[in-house]
């Protein structure tokens, strides 16, 4: 399967005469279920407690939100394609 | 029938006393992509849909119910010990007028719950969209309430249930391909 960010981010256009300091990159979810198509049979399953806290019973599925990483401009340049380093996924 | 057991899906933990917080918590409580909306969406749409997906309807459904007393817990927590002044000052002084330290099934600007939040067009392919749309409106709420709050203990709580919107939207992404295939048709191997 296709590697899959559980955000996207886009710089927003930013006019001289905005009244408040620019946040100059916008992000969105997009979680996993927007990839998937059917589940596969057999995927790897988190121990119990970890499923509980993780809130699924499979790695494949846990697709978080982060406030922290979401509201901060990642990056200086807001024009160029940003990177997506954070919860770069795999998955096979 | 249900079967009742006397615990929370996922431990509630809240450790900041923020009253406003539990005002924000009411969109999920009693509003239109709240957690009562969804449970009684998809209880009521069992019955108008085809086999394969009414046991699916019921158990999110049904968790929804489980989500639903989670919120109950959080907004219980953050009101209970609040005095008039305190309620007043977090914008929940008309709250306080009319149920004191009740809950209530009202949204975050305390517009009361109504049955038009529901959606039921007996199309199944139309009502699985719509299902699949209010998960992701859950999911986006819970977002912006995680970013309203830095209790992380209560945050911790927000992302055990907005990562199972996200499954919920899988299963019924899930439901339209089983249902969009032909079904009439003979198989040959």
């Amino acid at each position: 399967m296709h590697k899959y960010s559980s955000y996207k981010t886009y710089t927003p256009y930013i006019s001289k005469y905005d009244p408040c300091p620019p946040m100059k990159v916008k992000s969105y979810s997009t979680p996993i279920n927007l990839y998937l198509g059917f589940q596969p049979m057999n995927l790897p399953q988190y121990q119990a407690r970890e499923a509980l806290q993780k809130g699924t019973l499979w790695p494949a599925l846990y697709s978080p939100y982060e406030k922290v990483k979401m509201r901060k401009p990642l990056f200086s340049k807001p024009q160029t394609q940003p990177e997506l380093q954070p919860e770069e996924e795999e998955m096979d | 029938m249900w079967l009742y057991e006397k615990k929370l899906q996922y431990p509630v933990k809240v450790s900041k006393c923020d009253p406003m917080m539990a005002k924000y918590l009411m969109e999920q409580y009693g509003g239109a992509d709240g957690e009562l909306s969804a449970a009684l969406r998809y209880l009521n749409q069992r019955y108008s849909i085809p086999n394969e997906v009414i046991g699916l309807l019921t158990d999110i459904g049904t968790e929804e119910f489980s989500h639903l007393e989670m919120i109950a817990t959080m907004i219980y927590k953050l009101t209970k010990d609040a005095t008039p002044e305190q309620l007043k000052a977090a914008g929940l002084g008309e709250h306080y007028v009319m149920h004191d330290h009740a809950l209530y099934y009202q949204n975050s600007a305390g517009d009361a719950f109504t049955a038009t939040y529901l959606q039921a067009k007996g199309d199944p392919i139309a009502d699985l969209y719509e299902d699949i749309a209010a998960e992701e409106k859950a999911r986006a709420t819970y977002q912006w309430l995680i970013d309203m709050t830095d209790d992380v203990d209560l945050q911790d709580g927000l992302k055990f249930l907005r990562e199972r919107e996200i499954v919920h939207s899988q299963r019924f992404r899930e439901a339209v391909e089983i249902l969009k295939v032909e079904r009439d048709k003979q198989k040959f191997f």
